[in-house]
């Protein structure tokens, strides 16, 4: 198989491993649903923060699920050996299948423009969730650092905080493919 | 063929494995012999990319396995474990397995039909039993047709029946030309089925040679193997 | 049962996650004095801080983290597989065949998390205190001891919470997200009480009112905020057992 067709194989079989996973779908139907009811409330400044929780939450079970029981990393590992490839391969896969996700849920919450945010935020999440591998830390780390965290730092050290989320998103893979490239599976 | 080569491993503060080199070579089955702890599945790891060896070399045909652009072509490996997420179906497992490899979806039926899984195949892998759960980890190894067999402690978790099918299969394969090297510390078993055998004990190669030589003047491949590894006292 | 809950105070303390929740609940809150110090110092001499005697308490809701988290990870943690190699090999199979008698197996997990907490809770808010006193010393008000007591069974109540949630959806994840996104700037509790007054009465805010003063629009007497949230962590709780009799391991 020549390198095209190797990514494009590795690309497949992460969509296929994200389209059948039940937990996935679960969590953007909740993500749909909150999101349309909360808009109900008529929130100023909109719904959008809700959603955006939805798309960590499958950010970081997108790819913590390789870790869960049954041992799949080294099914994954064994069936496509060169891990920068297969890192990069869950990433591409992920934001191709959620970006129409991430799209109805940012009509869903009046603000169609931040697709791509959501989709940034998603890939931070499941790069995390490579470097973390379990689910409930990683979690607790990304909506921590979302939630909390960010606010805080958005008042008090606001230089920071205008860094934009692309480069947050990127600095974090370019760690996790890193780590995830070089230890022991 | 599978070439390793004075590989070491070393984790943390301990060295795992100490200049491990065997060969196993087509159309024979290889029995990997050791108590348990012994550097087996640490060996097959390294063989297989997953863990990083400090020292040495371990190649499948020539090249390490992530160096094969299609791996599961030239070789297919059972690990413990069925290494399928336990929410998925076993044929939506099989469905990315193959995608990976460029591998036709015809392959993910047929190897579902080859293990008897088929009628299965839409259960969730968390639902299967011990034993199923093998059968699926086989069918993952047998998807690409691999010329090349790896597994650690095949028929454990598997019922009677299942140990005399695996034997027969894993037979087969090597008369059909495979190489197949399986890890095993169940004597009886690899006496039935190895035609070479090695012996491996903290972390060092202790016996390698054919069945017969490795048995050698003991009565039986378990005096042999306990003669070579029990040395300091009860080793299980 | 003291076995048992000492087998359980064991087993959480075992957990990695566990300790960082914790460290960092500890750490954070006095962490987070030091930062917001000139801008506090600020607010107070304009005179546009609310209540000073709320100061040091509102610093320590980031420590509540780590009641979270333990709540969490004392549940989670038996769900969890054990390793890679065996993917039913979960803890509570172990677990249910030491104390096979789940009421009280629950009792006493229930009573290894509620030391645990009530420690850290005890030590965060001991610490985040003395230090606001440190630092904003004359421009606020000691705090008074019921309020300390009143933020500390807070903490506890809120780490029991997460237990029960947990318990009851059998996945942390779930949980974390919830608490979590609850005591941040966007809760979703509090978005409520702009629909209806009564959601000031949902566990997690209710609690608050024990010892913060200024807790959104509606005021509830600190006993009554007590008595509602125990009410909810205790039917919570209820339920979970009920659950967690019934269904298989």
């Amino acid at each position: 198989m020549t390198g095209p067709r190797r990514v494009a194989g590795a690309v497949h079989a992460e969509a296929i491993k994200l389209i059948t996973l039940p937990s996935l779908a679960l969590t953007v139907a909740l993500t749909w649903a909150l999101t349309a009811l909360l808009g109900l409330t008529g929130r100023p400044g909109g719904v959008l923060v809700y959603t955006q929780v939805g798309f960590l939450v499958l950010g970081v079970l997108a790819a913590t699920h390789e870790y869960q029981g049954g041992g799949q990393i080294r099914a994954s590992l064994l069936a496509v050996p060169r891990r920068p490839l297969l890192a990069v391969a869950k990433i591409v896969a992920l934001a191709g299948i959620a970006a129409p996700f991430a799209l109805v849920a940012a009509v869903l919450a009046g603000r169609p423009g931040a697709t791509g945010g959501l989709l940034l935020d998603l890939v931070l999440a499941a790069g995390v969730g490579m470097l973390v591998k379990h689910s409930v830390g990683a979690t607790g780390l990304v909506l921590t650092a979302y939630e909390i965290v960010s606010p805080l730092v958005r008042t008090h050290l606001p230089e920071v905080a205008r860094l934009p989320s692309s480069a947050w998103t990127a600095a974090v893979l370019l760690v996790a493919i890193a780590i995830f490239a070089r230890r022991e599976a | 063929m599978i070439t390793i080569d004075g590989v070491t491993k070393i984790r943390g503060r301990t060295r795992i494995l100490h200049e491990v080199s065997f060969t196993a070579r087509p159309g024979r089955v290889t029995g990997f012999l050791g108590p348990n702890g012994a550097g087996k599945t640490s060996t097959l790891r390294v063989l297989l990319g997953l863990d990083r060896p400090q020292a040495g070399t371990a190649l499948i045909d020539g090249r390490r396995y992530a160096d094969h652009d299609r791996p599961l072509t030239v070789a297919g490996a059972l690990l413990d474990g069925s290494g399928a997420h336990r929410s998925r179906s076993a044929r939506a497992h099989l469905r990315w397995v193959a995608a990976s490899n460029g591998l036709p979806r015809a392959r993910v039926e047929e190897v579902l039909d080859l293990v008897g899984l088929s009628a299965d195949a839409g259960k969730r892998a968390g639902r299967f039993s011990l034993g199923m759960g093998r059968r699926l980890g086989l069918a993952t190894a047998l998807l690409g047709d691999p010329p090349v067999l790896i597994l650690d402690e095949p028929v454990n978790g598997l019922d009677p029946a299942g140990i005399r099918w695996m034997r027969t299969f894993l037979r087969d394969s090597a008369a059909t030309g495979r190489t197949v090297l399986l890890s095993s510390h169940l004597m009886g078993e690899l006496a039935e089925t190895a035609d070479d055998v090695v012996i491996i004990d903290r972390g060092r190669v202790v016996a390698a040679g054919t069945l017969a030589e490795v048995v050698g003047e003991h009565a039986t491949l378990e005096d042999a193997f306990l003669d070579r590894t029990a040395s300091e006292g009860v080793s299980w | 049962m003291v076995s048992l809950v000492r087998a359980e105070l064991r087993k959480l303390l075992g957990l990695r996650t566990a300790w960082v929740g914790m460290v960092a609940g500890l750490v954070a809150a006095p962490a987070l004095v030091f930062v917001n110090a000139p801008a506090t110092r600020r607010a107070l001499a304009d005179g546009t801080w609310g209540d000073p005697s709320d100061l040091g308490f509102q610093s320590l809701g980031i420590g509540l983290l780590g009641a979270m988290i333990l709540g969490v990870v004392a549940v989670s943690s038996e769900y969890t597989s054990t390793g890679e190699d065996s993917p039913d090999g979960r803890q509570l199979i172990t677990t249910l065949t030491a104390a096979p008698r789940r009421h009280r197996l629950l009792a006493a997990k229930g009573a290894a998390l509620t030391l645990v907490v009530a420690v850290q809770g005890t030590l965060t808010a001991v610490a985040t205190l003395g230090l606001v006193e440190m630092v904003h010393g004359a421009a606020i008000p000691s705090p008074a001891p019921a309020r300390v007591a009143g933020a500390v069974l807070y903490w506890v109540l809120l780490g029991l919470l997460a237990y029960a949630i947990t318990l009851i959806f059998r996945n942390g994840v779930v949980t974390l997200t919830v608490l979590i996104v609850n005591s941040s700037m966007v809760s979703v509790s509090y978005l409520l009480t702009k629909v209806t007054p009564l959601a000031a009465y949902l566990p997690d805010i209710v609690g608050a009112h024990m010892f913060l003063r200024d807790v959104g629009d509606v005021r509830i007497a600190p006993v009554t905020a007590g008595l509602v949230m125990t009410a909810w962590v205790a039917a919570l709780l209820g339920l979970a057992a009920w659950l967690f009799q019934r269904r298989d391991a």
